[in-house]
């Protein structure tokens, strides 16, 4: 009985990070008690709202990063995408079609991602970091350098509607997340994520398509960068190329502090999901406690690096695997 | 000349004298008067250096197969160091402040080395948090404001001039030569190539990878506190926002030069090359008069051609 207790219970940790979920109570259980207003609906909700964009950037990249790649384009794809709805919207075009190019727009630097991948056999990560440039450069050519306003009022619905008494944003969070968990867990063509990510070349063997899916996964990413980027827009009517500074390393760090591994092969949704809840509240506790925001990065740069040594450590300690220096390599392609 | 051209189709330093060339060339036919005026190519030059130290560094951790994304923020935490000790902490010798600022941008380095050689951890992840670590620590040391104050000997380093050129530039060659001359001549630094491609491979040939890897972020973090000093002291202040997005230009410079993420490329030479390049290409933009915002698009198309051309040799 209690074998199988302890198989139960080291399946359950290999499956969910339990070690996170504790931490996450820990976190939860600290500020409600000692801030009285924490718990309430309204600043749950907007503990939420500060993270959204994050969170559904977060669930694209956990593909990615699950693939064995990584997009730092993402960082200027999403406001970019807020600055070209927003010069669509200047030159006085209506709101489905300007949403509707804005999409197409970030499908298409995804592709532009997933095709020089291929053809340029070289990391993502440099090559999401020419992108990320690029696309940033064409913010700043678009927005001149400063913001962009002349949003139509209905364009807010985005940002600040709500849908069943729950804002928008976070509705199109939940159904995205619980689409994509499941579709990444059950279907055969998400789920080859997996195999990619673990060695592309007994992936190739086994017949998959993998510079297809390349392709798939980049734009997908990109899409839902580009959906972040209106939301955005949305909740302020405004688009500036200082949105979202930084977002790319956030959002990964999401997905890595979730249990993804940055090799490939090895993360979910639901991680990242409990990673993003982690993280999200980390954010909150400055506002909630009245500590001087100043360490924030602080204790943002702290928490990402512990999170990875102990998930390392307890993964090491549950598979007693042997440590290669291989491992740790930047690309293991 | 079969062999000049053999040379260039496969060093990517020749390919860049080549082009950086065209491009100094170029520029001094159509802008005779502003671009080789000596004011402009000193600015040229005292802009490079921040980025060539701190790209350099960077390009020995890329060599290691590794990656230093915390180069930016340990610059801007060096610096308000170094300036709070000589303004406000009470250190009144000038080389004290600067050793002890050294230090610091070293020690940064030692730890993102001694983490991620214990635990194995990919670097990106740790120097990634260490960047949010040391940017913040920074803004929290100086409380957000400028750090003034500084004595006047401290701000000779950076705005000193030899025959007209600035001291700095002048120092900053000088320790690129030296590194690149350690890196290839050294078996301890040389090493990194080896461990870059082959790490395990290494080890069993009794290479201590750990060391190699620890040691080439100390060198990365060191590359960036000298970085600071400069800046802090040509500048004249400490600033916890300083070298902001510095670790990206750093890492397109390398690659540019011809290193590489998945280790063992890169020179010392070739990433100077490529941070020259960069250089005349938004000095080029000032010369035109093109709009500065087309920079970042044409950097992006530079660094994907030099991607490009590398997955050609890579044959």
């Amino acid at each position: 009985m209690e074998t199988r207790l302890k198989e139960y219970a080291s399946k359950l940790s290999e499956e969910t990070n339990i070690g996170l979920i504790i931490a996450i109570a820990i976190v939860f259980g600290t500020l409600s008690i000692m801030s009285p207003s924490f718990l309430t609906l309204s600043n749950l909700r907007v503990v939420a709202m500060n993270y959204v964009a994050e969170g559904i950037m977060a669930l694209g990249m956990t593909i990615v990063i699950i693939s064995g790649g990584i997009d730092l384009s993402v960082g200027a794809l999403m406001p970019f995408s807020a600055i070209l709805v927003g010069t669509f919207f200047n030159m006085q075009m209506g709101m489905p079609l300007a949403i509707t190019l804005t999409v197409l727009v970030s499908i298409a630097v995804g592709l532009l991602n997933g095709f020089m991948i291929n053809r340029l056999k070289a990391d993502s990560f440099i090559i999401t970091l020419a992108t990320m440039i690029g696309v940033g450069g064409m913010s700043l050519i678009l927005s001149r350098g400063g913001t962009i306003s002349g949003f139509p009022l209905g364009f807010s619905f985005l940002g600040l509607g709500s849908v069943i008494g729950i804002p928008f944003p976070m509705f199109l969070f939940f159904v995205f997340a619980v689409i994509i968990g499941i579709l990444l867990r059950r279907h055969r063509y998400f789920h080859q994520a997996y195999y990619i990510g673990t060695s592309t070349e007994a992936a190739r063997l086994c017949g998959i398509r993998v510079e297809r899916f390349r392709l798939f996964v980049y734009s997908f990413n990109s899409l839902l960068a580009g959906v972040a980027g209106l939301i955005t827009a949305s909740r302020y009517l405004s688009a500036g190329p200082t949105f979202g500074v930084g977002i790319e390393l956030r959002v990964i760090a999401t997905v890595i502090v979730g249990g993804a591994s940055l090799s490939g092969g090895r993360g979910s949704i639901d991680r990242t999901v409990l990673g993003m809840i982690f993280l999200a509240l980390v954010n909150s506790i400055f506002i909630q406690l009245g500590l001087p925001t100043y360490w924030k990065q602080v204790v943002f740069g702290v928490v990402v690096i512990a999170a990875v040594m102990i998930e390392r450590y307890l993964r090491v300690k549950r598979t007693d695997a042997e440590e290669s220096w291989q491992d740790f390599m930047l690309t293991s392609r | 000349m079969q062999e000049a051209l053999r040379i260039l189709k496969e060093k990517r330093e020749a390919q860049l004298i080549l082009i950086n060339l065209v491009i100094v060339v170029l520029l001094t036919i159509f802008y005779p008067s502003s671009f080789p005026n000596p004011g402009n190519l000193r600015a040229l030059g005292v802009g490079m250096v921040y980025d060539v130290l701190v790209a350099v560094g960077m390009t020995y951790v890329l060599i290691l197969g590794g990656l230093d994304l915390s180069v930016g923020s340990n610059v801007a935490l060096t610096s308000v160091v170094t300036t709070l000790l000589l303004a406000k902490w009470g250190i009144a010798s000038v080389p004290v402040a600067i050793t002890m600022g050294l230090g610091l941008s070293a020690a940064v380095g030692a730890i993102n080395g001694a983490i991620i050689t214990s635990f194995s951890l990919n670097p990106f992840i740790v120097t990634l948090g260490m960047m949010a670590i040391a940017r913040g620590a920074a803004r929290v040391l100086s409380a957000g404001f400028f750090i003034t104050d500084l004595p006047k000997s401290f701000e000779i380093l950076g705005n000193a001039s030899v025959f007209g050129i600035p001291l700095q530039i002048i120092l900053t060659l000088v320790i690129i030569a030296v590194f690149d001359f350690l890196v290839r001549r050294w078996s301890i630094l040389n090493q990194a190539y080896f461990v870059g491609t082959q790490p395990d491979n290494a080890e069993t040939v009794g290479i201590n990878v750990g060391r190699v890897i620890f040691v080439g972020f100390i060198i990365s973090g060191l590359f960036s506190g000298i970085s600071a000093i400069f800046l802090s002291s040509h500048i004249g202040i400490g600033y916890s926002q300083f070298a902001g997005g510095m670790e990206l230009r750093a890492l397109a410079a390398a690659v540019v030069g011809g290193a590489d993420f998945t280790g063992g490329k890169g020179s010392v030479w070739g990433t100077f090359l490529g941070v020259l390049l960069l250089a005349l290409v938004a000095n080029g933009f000032v010369q035109v008069g093109l709009s500065a915002y087309w920079e970042q698009v044409v950097n992006a198309l530079i660094l994907i051609i030099a991607i490009w051309a590398a997955s050609f040799s890579e044959k």
